[in-house]
């Protein structure tokens, strides 16, 4: 028993421990809509000692799901990766579209088309011309979508560095937040957790990754293959380095003329050096993340397509002058052996070449510059040949039923869209799984104002009533008071 | 019974609407475009099967213009082998009056100069130009191929083919060998030129005989050009033959372009008119469901 004072310092604690319950309650109602926030409770406890022991606040209960929270991180990582995938391959999207008029198949179809009609007359100035302007509007075409799909894996490194940066100001505010969470009074903990799970669920949309607590409260987080990039309060950064890796000096696509040289992503520890021998912890076969995504738009699909445009139009300049330095042309007949289109060159640098087409589509270009020069005859060389003569026309036409450009370029313009479209449906399933677990993850720790505001006025009444137990102790004392006189 | 927090409501809310208003955008592209999808990653086989029905509509296009290249050669050839032939009709019937035995040398001089110009108009009918081109020169048809006494200039290779292409790997020839029309081919044939110039010689020089001689190989010759004639014929009617089947190719590939591609205006409208109400469903019901609070209570 701890008497008529004991009475009136029970009621100073509960006041204490109700105030404080209120501000737990009041946190969580201003944190409404802060993302990451999850929803706090002041735990009120009886005090052990006796009937009369009064009440305090035992800790301040955080609301957790650890399992939805790590089936988001998860979900995010998925999300990330189409995200950005669909966004880079979208923007080469319109030289794959039938609705385009510009679209590459119909240029194709149209310089067969004016061969076609070149050979009712070969003689003919405007047919020849005609031809000439054809073949000029598919070769630019091949050079826009060439330097095109360059300009998008140009702006892709630039994007992969900005990712980077974003993804390393998490990575620091991570370990930050390790340390701020072993320094901090356990009350304060709940907040500076909620900061570092948003943190790391911000992470996970850029970096595929995987993580544990361990036994010190601290979050570790690590890339999908293991390499560290926080462990307790020290973070391991991501650096964007040109390629130069030193067991493949010139890999694949990575260095070639146009480009200043390719990102490949790697990781490196405060002092700046590699956590790991292999160079790059990142590449096309990393899951999960935007990083990932850019990666694999890059060094798979983007190269992809970029091989098979310039196969094909490799394919068309071969053809062709296969077939025209056959024929006699018009303007000068003595020169035999004539090139409609420029031969395809080997590029100057890289030294090794991706593939063996390696910038025909950019390089491509008519070789011959009079209309007269257009070989339609397959007359005797060095003999003026016989106006009327289309022989050589006739193969050249033959070529695009023979060769299948037309199903070459449908294919990949199939596959391309076909790759927007996986990429599109992955991103929108992933976000309406993302949807569910958010729900189910919000119907734990979140916070739901109606509940609030009950619980603000339970407090409330507690606190009145606290206080009016110290009023009716204050009389009890009084009534004693005036027992002595 | 779940917890629904806040935060659930204003996210469902928000999804509800953005998911009805992307619907609805889609919907009313449809109906201001007219066509099914707005890119061509939403539809790839679509877009690639659209893609070579397309470049097809193209090619069709381009065999059209030769067809129709190619029947205004050949009709061209057929009227002036036309006039041949009644110029050659008008030769037999001098060659008999001619071969009377009545008639006096000086009315036989006469004929030959009758024969002597139309000898002229048929070489000017095989001189025939067509759009720069001479159409009975084989493939040196720009020079004039017969010069005014008969003898060739043109193609002298009997039969060459001048072929154009008028349906997917089906050509047609375009020549009109003159060579072997007017001037024998070198071969079997009757060098009607040569026929006709005997024919004058032997009237200048009032030879019944040698004129009588020339009845045959003329109706020879008559055959020759009627041969050419339906030999031309047969070649325009199958020329018109393919412009018929591209025709209705055309027709298909167009009516599978739409397939492909074109919208369903009416289900659009439909649907529409649907999402516009689904839409005001949603609206009143989440400013509803996020006016309620018991602070408006307290």
């Amino acid at each position: 028993m701890s008497g008529i004072f004991g009475i009136l310092t029970k009621a100073g604690t509960a006041l204490n421990a109700h105030r404080y319950s209120m501000e737990v309650t009041s946190n969580n109602i201003n944190n409404l809509n802060t993302p990451g926030y999850t929803r706090k409770q002041a735990v009120l406890q009886n005090s052990a000692f006796g009937v009369a022991g009064g009440v305090t606040v035992d800790h301040v209960m955080q609301a957790k799901d650890e399992f939805t929270d790590k089936q988001i991180i998860n979900q995010n990582m998925a999300k990330g990766q189409h995200e950005s995938q669909s966004q880079v391959l979208s923007r080469i999207e319109a030289y794959f579209d039938q609705e385009n008029p510009n679209n590459l198949s119909d240029s194709i179809q149209q310089f067969f088309d004016t061969l076609r009609q070149l050979s009712t007359n070969p003689s003919d100035s405007i047919f020849r011309k005609q031809v000439l302007n054809a073949a000029n509007e598919m070769s630019k075409k091949f050079n826009d979508i060439s330097n095109d799909m360059q300009s998008v894996r140009e702006s892709l490194n630039i994007e992969i560095k900005n990712q980077i940066n974003q993804a390393n100001s998490y990575i620091k505010q991570i370990a930050e937040l390790n340390q701020n969470v072993k320094n901090a009074i356990e009350a304060e903990q709940g907040n500076l957790i909620d900061q570092r799970d948003l943190a790391l669920k911000k992470l996970s949309e850029i970096v595929g990754v995987s993580f544990f607590y361990d036994g010190q409260s601290n979050l570790n987080v690590m890339t999908a293959n293991g390499e560290p990039l926080v462990q307790g309060t020290s973070p391991s950064y991501l650096v964007a380095d040109p390629f130069l890796d030193p067991f493949n000096p010139v890999p694949d696509f990575q260095q070639d003329v146009i480009s200043p040289g390719n990102y490949g992503v790697s990781v490196k520890d405060t002092d700046g050096n590699l956590t790991s021998l292999t160079q790059y912890m990142l590449n096309t076969e990393s899951s999960g993340g935007k990083l990932s995504g850019l990666l694999k738009a890059r060094d798979n699909q983007l190269k992809d397509y970029f091989k098979q445009i310039d196969q094909l139009a490799n394919s068309i300049i071969q053809d062709v002058n296969t077939e025209h330095r056959n024929g006699t042309n018009l303007a000068n007949p003595s020169v035999t052996a004539l090139d409609f289109f420029t031969p395809y060159a080997v590029p100057p640098i890289p030294a090794t070449l991706p593939w063996t087409d390696f910038g025909a589509a950019k390089q491509m270009k008519v070789n011959i510059t009079d209309p007269n020069q257009i070989a339609a005859s397959n007359s005797v060389a060095g003999v003026a040949p016989d106006p009327g003569n289309n022989k050589n026309l006739l193969k050249l036409i033959d070529l695009q039923e023979q060769k299948g450009y037309l199903n070459t370029f449908n294919n990949l313009s199939y596959q391309v869209n076909n790759d927007i479209y996986t990429a599109d449906s992955n991103k929108e399933k992933d976000t309406v799984l993302l949807g569910q677990l958010e729900k189910f993850r919000e119907e734990i720790v979140g916070v739901n104002l109606d509940d609030e505001l009950l619980s603000l006025m339970q407090n409330q009444k507690s606190f009145e009533a606290s206080a009016r137990m110290m009023t009716t102790v204050e009389k009890m004392l009084d009534t004693l008071f005036s027992l002595v006189r | 019974m779940t917890k629904i927090t806040n935060n659930i409501i204003f996210d469902a809310s928000t999804q509800t609407l953005n998911k009805q208003r992307s619907r609805m955008h889609e919907v009313s592209q449809q109906i201001s475009s007219g066509k099914k999808y707005s890119s061509s990653s939403e539809a790839p086989l679509e877009n690639s099967q659209a893609l070579l029905v397309e470049t097809q509509m193209k090619q069709i296009e381009s065999f059209k213009k030769n067809t129709s290249y190619g029947n205004y050669i050949l009709k061209a050839g057929a009227d002036a082998l036309n006039s041949v032939s009644n110029l050659m009709t008008q030769l037999k019937t001098i060659a008999i009056a001619a071969s009377s035995d009545t008639l006096s040398a000086q009315e036989r001089k006469n004929y030959a100069f009758e024969v002597k110009d139309i000898f002229q108009q048929m070489i000017s009918n095989a001189n025939t130009k067509v759009e720069g081109r001479y159409i009975f020169a084989g493939y040196k048809n720009g020079q004039i191929p017969f010069n005014s006494d008969g003898t060739f200039n043109g193609n002298a290779i009997a039969n060459e083919d001048m072929s154009i292409e008028i349906q997917k790997g089906v050509t047609a020839n375009i020549n009109i060998d003159g060579y072997s029309l007017f001037k024998g081919g070198g071969g079997s044939g009757v060098d009607i030129l040569s026929t006709v110039s005997q024919l004058i010689t032997a009237l200048d020089n009032n030879n019944r005989t040698a004129i009588q001689n020339l009845h045959a190989t003329l109706n020879q010759g008559a055959d020759q050009i009627v041969n050419a004639e339906s030999d031309i014929g047969n070649r325009m009617k199958k020329m018109d033959m393919a412009s018929e089947s591209l025709d209705l190719l055309n027709t298909d590939l167009t009516e599978r372009k739409a397939d492909l591609t074109d919208a369903d205006i009416v289900n659009a409208m439909n649907e529409l008119r649907e999402i516009e109400t689904q839409l005001n469903a949603s609206l009143k019901a989440s400013t509803m469901a996020m006016s309620l609070s018991l602070m408006r209570y307290l």
